[in-house]
């Protein structure tokens, strides 16, 4: 059980993994306070229906509000960012002059779409994808434009091309890999999945990258770096996300590409703080001891509830986060899925006819174990192959979680509070302790 | 009080991740959509609630009814 009481958790980002958390927390029987900072003004949502289902307007932002049991014990605070935090004195620093005092703290900010030098970043023309404002700004300039230029092939980039494509769109693919999903899916689903892009009329062009910009007014001139030039209405830059942990530098997390967790969530160097969902790196003992970040859904929803159980457990007695990943695309109404590790080793066809995307391609890691899998269109195989990676790579147990070392110094003690943001009240008051009863 | 899983076959897209879950409960069915078998005791109806909060399309409803 707890190794102590906890009575006021603060849960920073209101993605899936911080609803999923909360509610963990929840089911768990903790009666303590429980406090969200949420970036995003909206309710949670089912971010992957931004693609498939909000893009193309088979569904409207209602439809993705997501589901929780809260038992109205959730205290939200939409609109409001994490800016710092000050570990010593256990205070989230916010965007509005306030602070949020915690006991403990879940860390569950996601991540932000990177930037393309050159482009300018939210105008109406060049354009980024992650939040449901950015979905319906994109939906919006797709409806008055002809055609728009996806920079990047990858999960959002060629879900978002299949979605304006299927809306009448003319779209063009670049990326820099020789295929489209190159790096999830691997070569084989790769070449795949590309031609079926080109099949549904998504001009392709693999091996690629954007050099130059040219924001001519009312087109977008995109210099490749072999000097073809492509012209388009709009751009949508998809060439990935970096975890939104600036809050956390200088707080004695190691926050350099995701922040630093030990195997049960907890953050390395701070105190009752555990970490979930895109922005958290960890090692998952169940396949080696190197701290990675995954950016799945069903990863998210899991992480998150552990995070919960680890906060309450304490470090001492969390298990660690070992899960085999599971994640999905849906590409032109062919399901893929990912299983465990597919890109550790090389993957050869296990199942079916992969090429024609319905299949099964598996990989196994250096000592033959096997780690990973990619699914076409095969549910019932992959619940298989699930299952095969699992018991090839059984669960560790919480002495491998407490022979796990940071792989390398992690930054000093927690520093003060960073100056600019000197917070002057609370946004909760520390519950008083009632005086006890003569 | 009990509760009933019941899966919207409209919104699922069969991707079977509530298999992984909670296989006692969900399975594929000959005509392929997903099928259930009510949980026959707590632990079953907690993975239940469990592959509810995984599902992607939002497609499972477990619901407490009288
Ligand atoms: C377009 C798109 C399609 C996707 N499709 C799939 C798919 O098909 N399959 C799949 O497996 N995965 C998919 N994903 C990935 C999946 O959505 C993510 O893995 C999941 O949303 C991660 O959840 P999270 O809670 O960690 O982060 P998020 O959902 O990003 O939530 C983090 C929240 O924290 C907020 N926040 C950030 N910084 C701060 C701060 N300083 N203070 C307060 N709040 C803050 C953010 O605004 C955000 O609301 C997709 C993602 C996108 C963007
Ligand atoms: S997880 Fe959801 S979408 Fe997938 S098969 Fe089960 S009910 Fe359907």
């Amino acid at each position: 059980m707890s190794a102590h009481r906890l009575r006021l958790i603060v849960i920073v980002g209101g993605g899936v993994a911080g609803l999923r958390a909360a509610e963990r927390l929840i089911e768990r029987g903790y009666d303590g306070r429980i406090e969200i900072v949420a970036a995003e003004p909206h309710a949670p949502y089912r971010r992957p229906g931004l693609t498939e289902g909000l893009l193309n307007g088979h569904v409207s932002p209602a439809a993705l509000r997501l589901r929780a049991r809260l038992e109205g014990r959730v205290r939200w605070h939409h609109g409001v960012a994490a800016v710092g935090l000050d570990a010593r004195a256990r205070r989230v620093l916010l965007d509005d002059g306030r602070y949020g005092p915690y006991e403990g703290l879940i860390v569950a900010t996601g991540m932000t779409p990177r930037a393309l030098p050159g482009a300018r970043r939210a105008t109406d023309r060049v354009q980024t994808l992650r939040t449901v404002d950015d979905a319906l700004r994109l939906r919006t300039t797709a409806r008055r434009v002809r055609s728009v230029l996806v920079v990047g092939g990858g999960l959002v980039g060629a879900e978002a091309a299949a979605a304006l494509r299927a809306g009448g769109t003319a779209v063009t693919v670049v990326d820099i890999a020789p295929t489209l999903l190159h790096d999830a899916v691997g070569p084989r689903l790769g070449v795949a999945l590309t031609e079926l892009h080109r099949r549904r009329g998504v001009h392709v062009v693999t091996g690629a990258t954007v050099q130059a910009w040219d924001h001519a007014p009312g087109e977008i001139r995109a210099v490749l770096r072999d000097g073809r030039e492509i012209g388009a209405d709009a751009a949508l830059v998809a060439i990935g996300a970096h975890p939104d942990v600036g809050w956390l530098q200088d707080s004695g997390a190691n926050a350099i590409d995701g922040v630093l967790c030990g195997p049960t969530t907890h953050v390395v160097g701070l105190d009752d703080v555990v970490a979930c969902g895109d922005c958290a790196r960890w090692p998952n003992l169940r396949f080696d001891t190197v701290p990675q970040r995954v950016e799945q859904w069903a990863t998210a929803v899991a992480m998150g509830r552990h995070a919960a159980d680890a906060l309450l457990d304490g470090p001492r007695d969390a298990r660690p986060f070992a899960p085999v990943p599971w994640g999905w695309t849906e590409q032109w109404g062919v399901r893929i899925h990912m299983l465990g590790r597919p890109l550790a080793g090389s993957l050869g066809a296990v199942d079916g006819d992969p090429d024609r995307l319905r299949g099964a391609l598996a990989t196994q890691d250096g000592d033959g174990r096997l780690v990973g899998a990619v699914v076409a269109e095969r549910p019932a195989v992959s619940v298989a192959l699930h299952r095969a990676i699992g018991a090839a790579c059984p669960k560790p147990d919480l002495t491998d979680a407490a022979a796990w070392r940071p792989p390398a110094p992690v930054s000093a003690a927690p520093a003060p509070a960073p100056r600019g943001h000197e917070p002057h009240r609370p946004f909760v008051e520390r519950r008083r302790t009632a005086p006890a009863a003569a | 009080m009990t509760e009933r899983v019941h899966v919207d076959h409209r919104r699922c897209r069969r991707h079977a991740l509530c298999v992984i879950v909670a296989p006692d409960v969900f399975a594929r069915g000959g005509d392929g959509r997903m099928h259930v078998t009510q949980p026959a005791n707590a632990d079953a109806a907690a993975r239940a609630r469990e592959a509810e909060r995984y599902c992607p399309l939002q497609a499972i409803d477990t619901e407490r009814r009288r």
